[in-house]
């Protein structure tokens, strides 16, 4: 007999979950890449309850201070690479960069620079002016955070950015099921006016935002998203900042790797670990 | 009738009445409001805005932000869209109600008053623009009740947006259905003409037009025709930004921003499109809809 999701025992793990249930959501249609046999989580394994305020979206301009935008927008350009990192806090302390990530070519005082910068603008965001989405801020295991410069290499099915959600990806691609993140949040460190399109769109809400310099849009991480085709002469840059708020540790192997951190283990339920 | 147009005797009507309710409700912060005088290095309001002084007066100016409420939003020059934000049943009550009463009204808004006593909130409607009479005593009970119950839970969401909460004190609340007369204009915004939320006496009655901003502005779409799509826009030297007209979705933003509404006007009279406005305020602004009454035979 199977269980239903309301009948789990409330301190089951994500790790504990051993079937996909066919009753559980399927994922929306525009994904891009699905199988018959993905499935949403129930409510029971998502972030609901962390999240101040659901089913949301918000687009905020003047995220950054002149000179701060400046400051980040020349730390990146330095260095021309993403680095993805991770941001942690003690309790309400500010979030801070949690290794250095991987750039070569790059000074660790460069690299140092563009992570204090980035940290600055998940700061500006979770624990200032959008500290108020947070339910139990002191549940926020960490964020990551990622700068994307362009379109993705292929396979974006017609889009700049194919329709995707904001989840754990161990969980995706290892069993098939989406848990999403509490918020997820693109922060537009620099959008060329000549770049013609570029929307962040939102199939589910029929909504799009128009990418603009220092435009932060923060988002429901339940919600699937793409980016629009966008049109511009190749010196013309749509630099983007997105992070992801989590509330457990979730794995992010391309973090791992670029900190020189990555070993799989064989029990993995430290890592999954995580209680409704 | 428009604003436009609006005979002198109802504007010195207005005024009067104006007079009547600051000096019994006028808080400090308003009286201050109120006695300052525009000068004349304030910024101008948005080229694209619909501006009218009932009073024949010069040129409105912007309060600069000292007068303003920016230091009470969590964030400015932004918008937040809120999904499934009334519980279904409760809803469908309210788009009902308001199908019914835009029937009987040919479209005109109820406006409501929230006032805040020790952090508590009451709302209430504005008995001169529509009586039982007008209405009917069924209809106006459940409207009230609906209207109040929806207010609250708005309420809910623009609250924690705010520092400190409790400087929301009042809420002008009203219900916008189908393309009614005064919304009806050319251009871009050929729904809603481009405006902003604020304080209406100063901006129609005032001796000197000014322009000063609720805390915020938010928007409930109750009932949109399926078959027609409407949009919120946010002026492109503004925020540049559409927001998509959905049942049951709250849009909150920053009343400074020029904004204004771009679709097909809606006129199969069960079928029109319908909207919840709330300006909150921390001072009890006057509504031009509290100031004047409509006519609505």
């Amino acid at each position: 007999m199977s269980v239903l999701p309301d009948q789990l025992p409330p301190q089951t793990a994500l790790w504990d979950i051993q079937k996909v249930h066919h009753s559980w959501a399927l994922p929306h249609q525009d994904l891009a890449f699905r199988s018959p046999e993905s499935r949403i989580l129930p409510d029971i394994y998502q972030a609901n309850a962390l999240r101040a305020v659901e089913r949301c979206l918000i687009v905020h301009d003047g995220l950054l201070a002149a000179d701060e935008l400046a400051d980040l927008q020349q730390a990146y350009a330095d260095l021309h690479v993403g680095v993805s990192s991770r941001f942690q806090r003690c309790a309400r302390d500010p979030f801070m960069a949690v290794g250095t990530g991987g750039a070569p070519q790059a000074s660790t005082e460069q690299i140092k620079r563009l992570q204090m910068a980035k940290a600055l603008v998940i700061n500006r965001i979770w624990n200032g002016r959008f500290a108020f989405l947070l339910k139990k801020p002191e549940q926020v295991n960490h964020i990551d955070a990622w700068i994307n410069d362009g379109p993705l290499s292929d396979g974006q099915k017609g889009r700049y950015h194919f329709t995707h959600y904001d989840c754990d990806e161990y969980l995706e691609f290892s069993k098939g099921l989406f848990r999403f993140a509490v918020y997820a949040a693109v922060f537009y460190l620099n959008v060329d006016p000549q770049v013609d399109g570029g929307c962040l769109w939102f199939p589910e809400l029929g909504q799009a935002v128009i990418p603009a310099t220092n435009r932060v849009a923060i988002f429901d991480a339940r919600y699937a998203h793409s980016v629009l085709p966008a049109s511009a002469p190749s010196s013309a840059k749509r630099v983007v900042l997105t992070m992801n708020v989590w509330d457990y540790a979730t794995r992010n192997e391309r973090i791992e790797l670029e900190s020189g951190i990555l070993g799989y283990v064989q029990n993995r339920r430290d890592e999954l670990e995580w209680h409704p | 009738m428009t604003k436009e147009n609006a005979p002198t005797s109802n504007i010195s009507q207005a005024v009067k009445k104006a007079q009547a309710l600051l000096a019994e409700h006028a808080t400090p912060l308003q009286r201050q409001l109120y006695s300052t005088r525009i000068d004349p290095n304030w910024a101008p309001i948005s080229p694209v805005a619909k501006f009218r002084s009932l009073t024949g007066h010069a040129q409105a100016r912007i309060m600069p932000e000292p007068l303003q409420a920016g230091h009470h939003r969590c964030f400015n020059r932004g918008v937040m869209v809120i999904d499934d934000v009334i519980p279904t049943a409760e809803f469908h009550e309210l788009g009902e109600l308001t199908q019914a009463m835009a029937y009987i009204t040919k479209g005109w808004s109820r406006p409501s008053t929230v006032c805040c006593d020790n952090n508590k909130y009451f709302t209430k409607p504005f008995p001169d623009q529509f009586s039982s009479d007008d209405l009917g005593y069924e209809l106006t009970t459940q409207l009230n009740a609906v209207l109040d119950r929806t207010i609250r839970t708005l309420l809910n969401f623009l609250l924690p947006l705010t520092q400190p909460p409790e400087a929301i004190i009042h809420c002008n609340a009203w219900i916008n259905t189908g393309p009614i007369g005064l919304n009806a204009t050319t251009g871009q915004c050929n729904y809603h003409f481009w405006h902003y939320d604020s304080d209406e006496y100063l901006e129609f009655f005032h001796p000197e037009p000014m322009v000063r901003f609720p805390v915020w502005g938010a928007i409930l779409y109750i009932h949109q025709p399926a078959d027609l799509s409407h949009y919120t826009c946010f002026e492109a030297d503004g925020l540049n930004q559409n927001i998509r007209a959905q049942p049951n979705r709250l849009v909150i933003f920053d009343p400074s921003l020029v904004h204004g509404v771009v679709g097909p006007p809606t006129l199969e009279e069960n079928n029109l499109r319908s909207i919840l406005v709330i300006n909150a305020w921390d001072y009890p602004a006057l509504d031009h809809g509290t100031l004047v009454n409509h006519d609505t035979t």
